[in-house]
């Protein structure tokens, strides 16, 4: 039942996009990949983007979370105290999941559309009349040209796996963390490493299509992580500017926000945090009480 | 990036690549089966008057040191059994030729010749010399007796855009070659020179299937749901186009005119070739990818369900039908031999489908690798 709606609505539109943007872009199936995946990205950026605000805001918020782990030893109140944190400061813990798990069958749909339509074997061919459309443009159009610059697209190729690699690493490199967490950071590091050891480890025995896909995927995404993050090291500013939660007067940094690196600022912010304990009901603006509107007016 | 990493570790956990099984047909010849239980290994079986009985020999054995080494990926064209050997060609590109008798290599490509591309489809055999397409679209020639290419062919055979999928269909003094660009070639078997005087250009998608009909018409199925009937002297439609409802990727049965074929939304479509119009169509209800088999006045089509089904071949009726319990699916084509229908099974079961009785059984061989 959920195969089935699974293939209905995500897979086989993709299958028949695939064919359909191969046909228009010159019979090459790479350059359908590619268009295909920029495309993806695209669609899904205000996910992406409201996932970066959400996972950002979170990783923003983690000395106010440590403090109030340490300052409560009930897990009731401790839990009531964290929530009331998050709504202050206007982030929804599960914020970064929605986005995550829409974009999640759009990436399986995607990985299973390649794959049935680069015919690895007869079977596989055979296979791919259930999915195609009933229009002569696309049901002519199979099976598809397996090559792209030198590559056959349904084999395993070193050179591809050392892309996956390297790209990989770069969207990891240009992802901006923000922690105060010793343990954590390191985790991080190691990620930035690992990941695209496993992933390249991975691509060893996926079809080339596939790693292309993954390529341009991740240069998409060091794309947008430069366009929402900057490129300090080049002199970058970030164009897109990602929400940031309300902060006391005192934690305000200097510059722009999105500009700053994860390193000292925030590893400041944390001590301070933790010697001083935060009062996370705003003095002032909207969110101000009742006694200090009175105060105020006095 | 968290769910690029999350997304990797499970495709990683779902990946791996389709494997090929094959399709090769069942072959009998004289009193031996000849067939495929798995995709890599082929039997031969001893055949009595009940039938199939006790596996001979197995091929390759890998306790011998010539054999050690070959690794069959699987076989989809139809076996060609003569005297001498027995020539098949595999997906991973190399062409075999075992002797019938014991069924030890005789030679193969493998390490000799480099050939571009996956066989599909199977090997030809003509006047000492064996004729294979490949997915990349080479069509070579080889000497039967010693697997090198043939003298005045070109070492990495001539080329056609896209791939050939489909067998070379041999009439008279030319080679018909069927492309997956949805072209029909005819060359010649001497020195590869064109025969007609341009390609047919069918237009509808790729033809992965020929089949030559009472040596009169050439049968070009497409996955464009069209199948054409071409007069083999000039390269012209005999007739108009006959659209199907699905892909057809199969070759024919053929009796008293008609071609019976099946097509992947299941129809079973009985084509007179007299007029290319339909004399009645089956809906089987499942895909049809196995061609089907003439036993008597009963046609036998095995389904992808799979399910056997015993049509009267004058009215298209259903006389019976038979379901294979745990069988896995049919692709191969249905063969005929002393007034009964063999079915393969993608798992390697064969069955009996005995129109008289209007039953299906298993056919149990001893000593076979499955």
């Amino acid at each position: 039942m959920i195969g089935t709606i699974f293939d209905t609505i995500l897979l086989d539109p993709m299958v028949n996009i695939l064919v359909v943007l191969t046909e228009l872009l010159f019979g090459s199936f790479g350059i359908a990949i590619i268009a295909f995946t920029i495309l993806i990205r695209i669609a899904t950026f205000p996910l992406t983007l409201r996932q970066l605000n959400q996972t950002r805001a979170m990783q923003q918020l983690q000395p106010t979370i440590q403090e109030l782990q340490k300052k409560y030893s009930d897990p009731k109140r401790r839990q009531q105290e964290m929530m009331k944190a998050y709504r202050e400061a206007g982030v929804n813990p599960l914020g970064c999941i929605g986005p995550m798990l829409l974009q999640f069958p759009i990436l399986i749909a995607l990985f299973y559309a390649i794959r049935a339509v680069l015919p690895q074997s007869p079977e596989a061919l055979e296979g791919l009349s259930g999915r195609l459309y009933d229009i002569a443009f696309i049901q002519h159009a199979v099976p598809l040209e397996e090559y792209f610059l030198g590559l056959d697209l349904r084999s395993p190729s070193i050179i591809m796996v050392f892309f996956v690699a390297t790209t990989t690493w770069a969207q990891m490199k240009t992802t901006v963390m923000y922690t105060t967490d010793d343990r954590m950071k390191m985790q991080q590091q190691l990620m930035t490493w690992m990941l695209p050891v496993m992933l390249g480890f991975f691509a060893l025995s996926f079809p080339s299509g596939l790693s292309l896909y993954w390529t341009v995927n991740s240069v998409v995404g060091v794309g947008f992580n430069i366009v929402t993050y900057g490129f300090p090291a080049l002199g970058i500013q970030p164009l897109i500017s990602v929400r940031q939660p309300p902060k006391k007067p005192e934690e305000q940094p200097e510059e722009g926000p999105a500009a700053e690196p994860a390193s000292t600022k925030s590893a400041a912010r944390s001590s301070s945090a933790a010697t001083k304990p935060s009062r996370t009901r705003t003095s002032h603006g909207s969110r101000r009480s009742k006694r200090q509107n009175r105060r105020r007016r006095s | 990036m968290g769910l690029t990493a999350a997304a990797g570790l499970f495709l990683a956990a779902c990946g791996g690549l389709a494997n090929p099984e094959g399709w090769s047909t069942p072959s009998f010849q004289n009193d031996t089966l000849y067939y495929f239980p798995d995709r890599d290994t082929l039997v031969a079986v001893e055949v009595d008057e009940q039938g199939p009985r006790t596996a001979v020999w197995s091929f390759p054995d890998t306790a011998l040191e010539d054999e050690r080494d070959i690794d069959v990926e699987a076989v989809y064209g139809d076996l060609v059994v003569t005297d001498d050997a027995i020539y098949f060609a595999g997906w991973e590109g190399h062409v075999y030729a075992v002797e019938p008798e014991e069924g030890r290599l005789l030679w193969t490509t493998h390490n000799r010749i480099s050939i571009t591309g996956s066989v599909v489809g199977g090997v030809l055999h003509h006047d000492g010399r064996l004729f294979f397409g490949t997915t990349e679209g080479h069509f070579y020639a080889l000497e039967a007796e010693t697997g090198t290419i043939a003298p005045g062919w070109p070492e990495e055979g001539f080329t056609f855009d896209k791939g050939i999928w489909a067998t070379p269909v041999l009439l008279g003094d030319r080679i018909f070659i069927g492309t997956m660009t949805g072209e029909v070639h005819a060359i010649s078997p001497d020195d590869g020179s064109p025969v007609w005087a341009d390609p047919f250009e069918s237009g509808t998608g790729a033809i992965p299937e020929l089949a030559l009909i009472d040596e009169r018409l050439l049968f070009v199925p497409t996955l464009g749901k069209t199948v054409y009937l071409l007069d083999p002297d000039t390269g012209q439609e005999a007739y108009p186009s006959f659209l199907t409802e699905d892909w057809v990727w199969t070759t024919p049965a053929y009796g008293d005119d008609f071609a019976y074929f099946g097509d992947f939304a299941g129809l079973i479509h009985a084509l007179d070739i007299t007029s290319g119009r339909d004399r009645w169509t089956f809906d089987t209800g499942a895909k049809v990818k196995a061609g089907p088999a003439i036993v008597g006045d009963v046609l036998v089509v095995a389904d992808r369900e799979p399910v056997v089904h015993f049509i009267d071949i004058d009215s298209g009726e259903r006389l019976n039908a038979v379901p294979l319990q745990g069988a896995g699916t049919v692709r191969a084509n249905v063969v005929e031999r002393g007034g009964v229908a063999y079915v393969l099974t993608t798992n390697g079961r064969l069955f009996r489908a005995e129109p008289d009785r209007l039953a299906v059984t298993e056919v149990s061989i001893t000593g076979a690798p499955n």
